[in-house]
């Protein structure tokens, strides 16, 4: 069973949409059982959230952590790329468009990967009706 | 601060509403005209009628009366006329002025139930014909079933609102870049004091009413006018000639978040006069949590203050494509101004937030978060696009001091020559009625201080024209009721008239 909180900031309210749908899914179930981490997503310009993952339990939280296993620094521009699968998170790493601090805890890094590139794609990847375009 | 008697009920202006004929026998008058089924005086359903979503206080009416066409609103109009009996035109009561509650008493006209004719829709020429009761859900889905290539437009109004008092009343739509609705009136039917039907704009030009002839309004004297943004104090609409639009078959929407009143004004505007875009609302924040169903949300110090939708449409990928890169463009530029403003895909944004943001896109559409309380009430306005900044701070610090939540709505009018600024407030009514109040006569002042023009004004804000403007605007007013209404029988007090 996979909990999260409500947050009260929008990035927040954000990642509860882009990960709820996967809480009824076993392998997600599965992956989130046993692992305590906290990640810090801070997007440049905009604002620092953070995530913890508590044995299946999320709580997304306004604001940085002291401590972390994981922070992610990323434009919002590049953000938004990445979501719309213009660009890969690895490639935009590999650009400098995307800095991690504590790389070196490389099993957090990929399992992130593995939560939050199928979110974003299962969010994004819907057709839009008849007339509408994404031109941007 | 202003006192807040101002925006109470004055007691005894309750006039003698049956002095000439007796209220029994003018319930049987009504039920010669349109039948017995669709006349009450019963307290039950007269309550309905007595109050709105507003801080106004109720007022109970005396009759409700259900008309079918035009001609028994006309021997209506006769029969209150020649007795000096108030009567109060209604559709769906759900304005937010408190239009419809019967100051002074007296007969309401229930034009909702009956009269929901799409009339004609001329596809040539892009209008429709309709009567007051359909209403905006009714009409876009009559639109879409029987002439897919034509729409009209939405406002944030509910799908059960009627499209024509929306439209005599100025209202707001999803495409502003054409103006109000009040701008695609074509021509209307009214029903006049005497009971005389008269038709005004281009259909005019015929003695018996045709439907091909409703496609203009000026080259002869706007008579339209008379009975625009009137609120009924001068005759009863019973059809309005809309304009239509083409759906063009390319459409995009962006999405921008930003910081800062200075940089949300400023981008409105230049938006605006871009002429790409047919939509450019601009919403505080708070707004996208309420749709999330937060209760006195949140801001957070970093978080992003403002956001706003762009909407571009084509008639063909090119010239949709060639709209977005010159709006991209204009933003480029505005961005090394004001740098914490960042564009992106509406729908990718719309994609991450998760459907519930779609509720203020796709109109018409109950918007939940309108409801959320037993009381919603604003201060809406037309305004000058220059003094938006000082305007959106000192409204904002007003929300604050009272504890209340923000909501501003925002549109860049017609390609910047104007704009709607709305600052609505949902509440509780058992519990911060008082507070409310206090609250909009403050706002209102801030809003007069920057030359706002209110929108579907309730009688308090009315008032407090008549000591801020142009007394002989004023004047002219009174001269124009007392002539189409000498006794003074259509929506009175209304206006502060």
């Amino acid at each position: 069973m996979i909990t999260i909180n409500e947050p009260d900031d929008v990035f927040g309210l954000a990642v509860v949409n882009l990960l709820s749908p996967f809480f009824e899914e076993e392998k997600f179930q599965k992956k989130l059982k046993k692992w305590k981490k906290i990640i810090v997503v801070d997007l440049i310009d905009l604002y620092t959230f953070s995530l913890t993952f508590n044995n299946g339990d999320i709580t997304v939280d306004y604001g940085g952590k002291d401590k972390y296993n994981l922070k992610l620094i990323i434009g919002f521009d590049t953000f938004m790329d990445i979501a719309e699968g213009q660009v890969g998170l690895i490639p935009a790493f590999l650009r400098g468009k995307v800095k991690v601090k504590k790389i070196y805890n490389i099993f957090t890094v990929l399992k992130f990967i593995t939560i939050l590139i199928p979110a974003l794609k299962r969010a994004t990847s819907k057709e839009l009706p008849e007339g509408l375009y994404k031109v941007f | 601060m202003t006192d807040v008697i101002n925006m109470k009920k004055e007691s005894g202006k309750k006039r003698n509403v049956f002095e000439n004929m007796p209220k029994e026998k003018v319930v049987e008058e009504l039920e010669k005209i349109v039948g017995k089924e669709y006349v009450s005086d019963k307290p039950h359903d007269l309550y309905p009628y007595s109050y709105d979503m507003t801080e106004a206080d109720p007022l109970m009416p005396d009759i409700i009366v259900i008309p079918g066409t035009t001609e028994e609103i006309s021997e209506i109009v006769k029969l209150c006329n020649g007795n000096k009996i108030p009567i109060v035109p209604y559709v769906t009561g759900n304005n937010v002025g408190a239009l419809t509650l019967p100051e002074q008493g007296g007969i309401i006209c229930d034009m909702g139930k009956r009269m929901k004719k799409v009339i004609a829709v001329n596809e040539s020429m892009r209008y429709a014909i309709i009567e007051p009761g359909v209403t905006f859900g009714e009409f876009r889905k009559y639109l879409d079933d029987n002439h897919p290539d034509l729409k009209y437009a939405y406002p944030l109004a509910p799908p059960y609102a009627s499209v024509t008092m929306n439209a005599i009343l100025a209202g707001e739509t999803n495409i502003p870049i054409h103006g109000t609705m009040a701008d695609w009136i074509n021509g209307l039917e009214v029903v006049l004091n005497n009971g005389d039907i008269v038709r005004t704009g281009s259909c005019f030009i015929s003695k018996e009413f045709k439907e091909d002839n409703w496609f203009y309004r000026q080259s002869i004297p706007d008579l339209t006018g008379l009975f625009i943004c009137w609120q009924g104090l001068t005759g009863i609409v019973t059809k309005c000639a809309v304009q239509l639009w083409p759906k063009l078959k390319y459409n995009t929407a962006l999405a921008v978040i930003m910081y800062g009143s200075e940089a949300c004004a400023e981008l409105q505007h230049e938006m605006g006069r871009t002429g790409c875009c047919y939509d450019i609302s601009a919403i505080n924040v708070e707004i996208v949590k309420m749709l999330f169903d937060k209760v006195n949300p949140k801001k957070f110090a970093n978080e992003p203050d403002w956001a706003m939708l762009l909407s571009i449409e084509g008639q063909t990928k090119e010239i949709l494509e060639a709209k977005v890169k010159h709006v991209k463009d204009v933003f480029k530029k505005l961005k090394e101004k004001h740098p914490r403003i960042f564009l992106t895909s509406y729908y990718t944004f719309a994609d991450l937030m998760g459907p519930t943001i779609n509720q203020v896109y796709d109109l018409p559409n109950m918007i939940s978060l309108m409801y959320r309380y037993n009381g919603i009430t604003w201060v809406g306005s037309y305004a000058n696009p220059d003094n938006f900044a000082p305007l959106m701070d000192e409204c904002m610090d007003l929300y604050k001091i009272h504890e209340m939540e923000p909501f501003f709505y925002m549109k860049s009018m017609k390609s910047g020559h104007y704009s709607l600024f709305r600052v609505i407030t949902r509440y509780d009514k058992n519990k911060d009625l008082e507070k409310v109040k206090i609250l909009q006569s403050e706002l209102l002042e801030v809003l007069l201080d920057y030359d706002c023009v209110p929108d579907k004004i309730p009688v308090w804000v009315a008032k407090r024209l008549r000591d801020k403007c142009d007394p002989n605007w004023f004047k002219l007013l009174e001269r124009v009721k007392k002539a189409m209404d000498p006794n003074n029988i259509f929506n009175p007090g209304k206006m502060d008239l």
